[in-house]
């Protein structure tokens, strides 16, 4: 579940509204990883992810006074967060074609391989997953949202919600099974 | 919520950004100070829009002083030969002739009587 209600986020996003730059703290607190978690499911790379996220959480408080439903903050960050991270994704595979380019071996690497086994199996197979299974995986079973506070964000009903939820986390579960970690280590 | 309490989630925790607690208060700050000076940059830009029109008003009240004031000595200064200035017979004759000041074609006629 979210840290802030949408009553007391609508609070803060007024206030930041109104010139209270008090507010910024506490809404990048609450708000902060779920970015995160959307950029990850786009641009398949832990550190990239944070930097989209910190890119795209100024950018949405430098233009918050056009937030017109503050209780809606969050479905409006992750939009804008979401074309940011596609923005990032094009200008990566512009500036990695001529690398890979002059290094046909690195062509066929995992989209990550930083920080350990264990997370770079885990994006792994979070790139076998569509885009919308990824957000929802990602901010239920990492940021902890309900299945109303997806839905509320994405613009989609809750069935759908858990529908995606299911179908990523067997998808998920399918791609570890068959790829045990010697198999990824090779 | 029994939701957020299910077996079927994935561990997730070897991709959280807050798992490491020092740089995650760094991105945090990093986020805020940011936003925050972005939010000065257009205010400084507004302090200088706003000063921008008192300042265009005050230079041409200026401009309209310095070209009052030498209209009213007669010439511009550029006109005027520095030769003239210098030269206090000159300076002289053109008060003798009216009191104002001469331009170069009248002081040469009057010194050289053509």
């Amino acid at each position: 579940m979210r840290a802030l209600t949408d009553h007391a986020t609508a609070a803060l996003v007024r206030r930041a509204q109104h010139g209270d730059v008090s507010a910024f703290d506490p809404l990048a607190r609450a708000f902060l990883r779920a970015a995160y978690a959307v950029a990850l499911g786009v641009v398949a790379r832990p550190t990239d992810a944070e930097d989209v996220a910190q890119e795209a959480f100024v950018v949405a408080l430098e233009k918050i006074v056009s937030c017109r439903e503050p209780a809606r903050f969050a479905g409006w960050l992750l939009a804008i967060v979401r074309t940011r991270a596609l923005n990032w994704v094009e200008r990566r595979r512009l500036r990695e074609v001529p690398r890979q380019a002059q290094s046909p071996d690195r062509a066929g690497e995992l989209p990550t391989v930083e920080r350990g086994q264990v997370r770079a199996r885990l994006v792994a197979a979070l790139a076998a997953l569509s885009p919308l299974q990824r957000e929802v995986v990602l901010l239920h079973d990492l940021e902890d949202w309900t299945h109303a506070e997806i839905a509320g964000a994405l613009g989609m009903s809750e069935l759908m919600s858990r529908q995606h939820l299911f179908q990523a986390r067997r998808a998920l579960r399918g791609w570890l099974a068959q790829h045990a970690p010697s198999e990824v280590e090779s | 919520m029994s939701e957020s309490h299910d077996d079927d989630r994935i561990d997730f925790s070897a991709l959280d950004p807050s798992r490491d607690r020092a740089r995650w208060e760094q991105q945090i700050a990093a986020v805020t100070a940011r936003a925050l000076a972005a939010r000065r940059g257009p205010q400084r830009a507004d302090g200088l829009r706003f000063w921008s029109r008192p300042g265009l008003a005050a230079a041409a009240a200026l401009a309209l002083i310095t070209w009052g004031a030498t209209a009213l000595r007669g010439c511009t200064p550029s006109a005027r030969p520095a030769a003239a200035q210098a030269n206090p017979i000159a300076n002289v004759i053109s008060w003798s002739r009216g009191g104002t000041p001469t331009n170069a074609y009248e002081l040469l006629e009057v010194i050289h009587g053509e």
